[in-house]
């Protein structure tokens, strides 16, 4: 029964998503829904799948991503330096870090030899789960060190590929998850967002390990909650390894995977007969139209803009627009926000500030913006775009 | 954020241009400051494939090592600069102000900060010896880079900073950081209202960090460029060379620097706030000891102690209290979230009662009392310490009574001073704040720290992790 219930849903999902290009879910994207759970547009894409990256393309809300090559360049070089002499450079910083015998440790590569397409993947994933089964039964040619070991896992009804930058383990030690980052580490410190960002993928990628140990018999814990980052030292690009404790980030990570089957629910509500991601998507049409249909079903299904979306959302743009166009107070932020509970404009804000009669739920916050407006009014004139061009006249 | 800010936004948006935060310029501005204007390759942190440097729009120099991830051509290009911004900023030149720095944002700025550190500890002796004047420049750059976090400091203005303590704007703190953005959401052009001015000029980089686009454009130039120098590095070989890589920075420099003076020019027109002086004079003390200590030829100080950063923090704590203490003081506008906050009260002195005596511990004190006709109603407490502004480093008056009268209401302080201060008058129109200027009470630490507090030496050392034959490709 639960089964077909979750059919009829994917099958919605699937249409809604119709051709608009496909995203699955790595642990960007995870994080990326865990990051606005309030907005039900992001949900509902991410439950069908749909790269909002790629959605409005080509329109005048388009959002630049995208890496610049010498960046992309750096990153893969510090790759490649790790992978040198039988990844004699990683084994080197497991010696001195977490105490490994080095002497006759093994690296597999599972990067190399896989196709890259969903059966590949798959095969990754399985032959993932037989290095790790061997890691734990402790067996003698078990491998010390995975490069690119995948985790595959469903999520929101449908199967997901996690691929770690590395998995290290050595009999007798906790397994650690890995993450290759190309952001230096200078005098022991590392830029603090960064960090924060790598550390929570890393956190997933400790989960989806407890999660595969158990599986093969062993005891979750084995899955160490520290992460290791490797990053290039100072200026070059000799690498360097931190042990990152990760308690918080992995309760997080935890709580992002319960609620991402919770996403798919959002289609129940949706009425029939929506325009699709695919019409939004498509470039042979006209911009206007593609425009249009957007805005019909954000209308259905509802947002939830923050300043913050801007550095991670493909829609951001679309949707700073509305919120302008609406004048929430959440178009300049938090801050703002949690001045005004109640007041759903800002245009309203202006009026009560003006001294416009508050309903009881806007009583003390319009007491508080009258008054201010009424000692700024003492001390300035608001400025106004007529003063700011006589002005301008003035002075050329 | 107080109440102030919130109708503000609102008043922003209603007009669609940003409000004055502020009636006063509250950043000491010099009449030719250096502008400075940099940008990376790609994520590569601890170089620069651009510095643009110059005292005016029509006045800018620019420095293009061509490849900058090579450690030769990257310090030559910024030898260059180092030469030209040490000789400045020391004085040799003749400056006839002391210096001042401006950049276009925080990018900038970390971008400094870093160099600095990559430049400040290079060895100048060994087997690639560092030329002097570049570690002197590192040196100085780890100074600004330290400065710029002491609260209300202007030895380095950034202007995305100084734009937005001095405006509000609906732009959110992300949109704010562009500073065309920031520059569009003041100025609209003819026609279009802030947001919409906003919302195209967003799209212009200034930099440090480059787009994709501009990435991908020069790209080719970086790859034919060591393609025809081969493994060279003389300038007589890569400067003929490098033509196109000069052309491509020199546009994406230039779409920040006529900004960047455009700015500057519009904050300097709005008159000078009182307490910016001395702050600029701290400043300048603090640049002073920093270029003796430099001229002594000291290193940077790499010890760092418990009972150093108590001190340190502390003189942020204060230097932040004095910015915000000073700026009310000084803008009538700066003062209303005090009010709001019941932090301050304004009215007109209706009574001034210099002869009032109080029961001392002793004998019987003079005690001068001060009464205010205020319009609001008065929601202080009683017993609160406020300062007159026209006596902010003076000693404090504590409320005594607010009652009705009439329509207003009468709040009566207490000096607590029987001294011959200078004190309002009856018929002017007063403020009373928590905000003062009186030194705070001096840190008083062990001469020998417990063990808890003991820390071992950490020092600094070089991070140039060597000349790596295979270089980076």
């Amino acid at each position: 029964m639960a089964n077909g219930d979750s059919d009829a849903k994917a099958v919605r999902l699937r249409a809604l998503a119709a051709d608009a290009r496909e995203r699955r879910p790595d642990v960007r994207a995870l994080a990326r829904f865990a990051a606005n759970a309030e907005c039900n547009m992001a949900s509902l894409g991410f439950a069908a799948r749909v790269d909002f990256d790629r959605l409005l393309e080509k329109t005048t809300f388009e959002v630049p991503f995208g890496q610049s090559p010498f960046a992309f360049r750096r990153g893969k070089t510090f790759e490649e330096r790790l992978r040198e002499d039988g990844y004699a450079p990683v084994f080197t910083l497991l010696r001195e870090q977490l105490g490994y015998d080095v002497g006759g440790a093994r690296a597999v590569n599972l990067r190399k030899g896989f196709q890259l397409s969903r059966e590949g993947m798959e095969k990754r994933a399985a032959a993932t789960e037989e290095h790790v089964r061997r890691i734990v039964a402790g067996a003698s040619d078990a491998p010390n060190l995975l490069d690119g070991a995948v985790f595959a896992r469903d999520i929101a009804g449908f199967r997901a590929f996690f691929e770690a930058d590395a998995v290290a383990a050595q009999f007798g030690k906790p397994i650690h998850t890995g993450e290759v980052k190309s952001f230096p580490t200078v005098d022991g410190q590392a830029d603090p967002e960064k960090v924060g960002a790598a550390m929570s993928q890393a956190a997933m990628y400790v989960l989806l390990l407890r999660e595969l140990v158990e599986r093969v018999g062993g005891d979750r814990e084995l899955a160490s909650p520290e992460a290791l980052l490797i990053t290039p030292r100072n200026t070059g690009l000799q690498p360097t390894m931190t042990v990152k404790p990760l308690r918080r980030e992995i309760d997080r990570a935890g709580r992002i995977l319960l609620a991402a089957p919770s996403a798919r629910d959002i289609v129940d509500s949706l009425p029939d007969g929506l325009p699709t991601f695919g019409t939004i998507a498509n470039l042979r049409r006209d911009e206007v139209e593609r425009i249009d249909a957007l805005t019909e079903l954000v209308d259905r299904v509802g947002t939830s803009y923050r300043p913050e979306c801007l550095a991670s959302c493909g829609m951001a743009k679309f949707c700073r627009e509305r919120t302008q166009a609406c004048g929430a107070p959440s178009r300049v932020g938090g801050n703002l926000l949690r001045l005004l509970p109640g007041i759903d404009s800002l245009d309203r804000a202006a009026k009560l500030a003006e001294g416009a009669t508050p309903a009881d739920d806007e009583t003390p916050v319009a007491e508080q913006l009258a008054r201010a407006a009424r000692l700024r009014s003492k001390v300035a004139p608001v400025r106004t775009l007529d003063d700011k061009r006589h002005r301008m006249r003035a002075t050329s | 954020m107080s109440y102030l800010w919130a109708a503000q936004v609102a008043e922003a948006r209603r007009a669609g241009c940003a409000q004055r935060s502020a009636l006063l310029r509250h950043r000491y501005l010099t009449e030719r400051p250096l502008g400075m204007v940099m940008w990376q390759l790609g994520a590569e942190p601890f170089t620069a494939a651009a510095v643009a440097w110059g005292f005016g729009p029509e006045q800018r120099e620019i420095a293009v090592p061509g490849e900058p991830r090579d450690r030769e051509l990257s310090f030559r290009a910024l030898t260059g600069v180092a030469r030209s911004f040490n000789a400045w900023f020391e004085g040799a030149t003749g400056r006839d102000q002391p210096p001042q720095i401006v950049i276009p944002n925080r990018g900038n700025l970390r971008l400094l900060d870093r160099l600095g550190r990559r430049l400040a500890y290079l060895p100048t002796d060994g087997e690639t010896p560092a030329d002097p004047e570049l570690v002197r420049f590192g040196i100085h750059l780890r100074f600004l880079a330290e400065r710029v976090l002491y609260p209300g400091q202007q030895l380095v203005v950034a202007l995305t900073e100084l734009l937005s303590t001095h405006w509000i704007t609906e732009l959110s703190e992300l949109e704010g950081q562009s500073l065309p953005a920031l520059d569009a959401a003041i100025d609209p052009p003819e026609h279009l209202t802030a947001h919409e001015a906003a919302r195209s000029a967003e799209g212009v980089e200034i930099g440090p960090l480059p787009s994709r686009e501009d990435d991908e454009r020069v790209d080719p130039l970086v790859a034919a460029f060591n393609r025809r120098r081969g493994r060279r590095a003389e300038e007589s070989v890569v400067a003929p060379l490098r033509s196109e890589i000069e052309q491509h920075y020199l546009q994406l420099v230039d779409r920040g620097w006529v900004l960047l003076w455009r700015c500057l020019a519009r904050e300097r027109a709005y008159h000078e706030a009182p307490g910016v002086a001395r702050r600029w004079q701290e400043d300048v003390d603090a640049l002073e000891r920093h270029l003796d200590w430099v001229n002594e030829g000291g290193r940077y100080r790499t010890r760092h102690t418990h009972a150093r950063a108590a001190r340190t923090m502390r003189r942020w704590e204060d230097a932040q209290r004095l910015l915000e203490a000073e700026e009310a003081i000084d803008d009538p506008l700066r003062m209303i979230p005090a009010l709001l906050a019941n932090d301050a009260v304004q009215g007109r002195v209706v009574d001034v009662d210099l002869a009032h005596r109080e029961q001392g511990p002793k004998r019987s004190v003079r005690r001068p009392l001060v009464t205010l006709a205020c319009e609001e109603r008065c929601l202080m407490p009683i017993g609160k310490q406020l300062w007159w502004t026209g006596t902010p480093a003076a000693k404090h008056y504590t409320v005594l009574t607010v009652v009705p009268a009439g329509a207003a209401w009468h709040v009566t302080l207490r000096h607590e001073t029987s001294y011959a201060h200078p004190r309002p008058e009856v018929g002017e129109d007063v403020t009373f704040s928590i905000h003062h200027t009186s030194a705070s009470l001096p840190i008083m630490l062990p001469d020998n720290p417990p063990w808890t507090h003991r820390k071992q030496e950490v020092a600094m050392d070089a991070i140039e992790e060597g000349q790596d034959a295979r270089g980076w490709e």
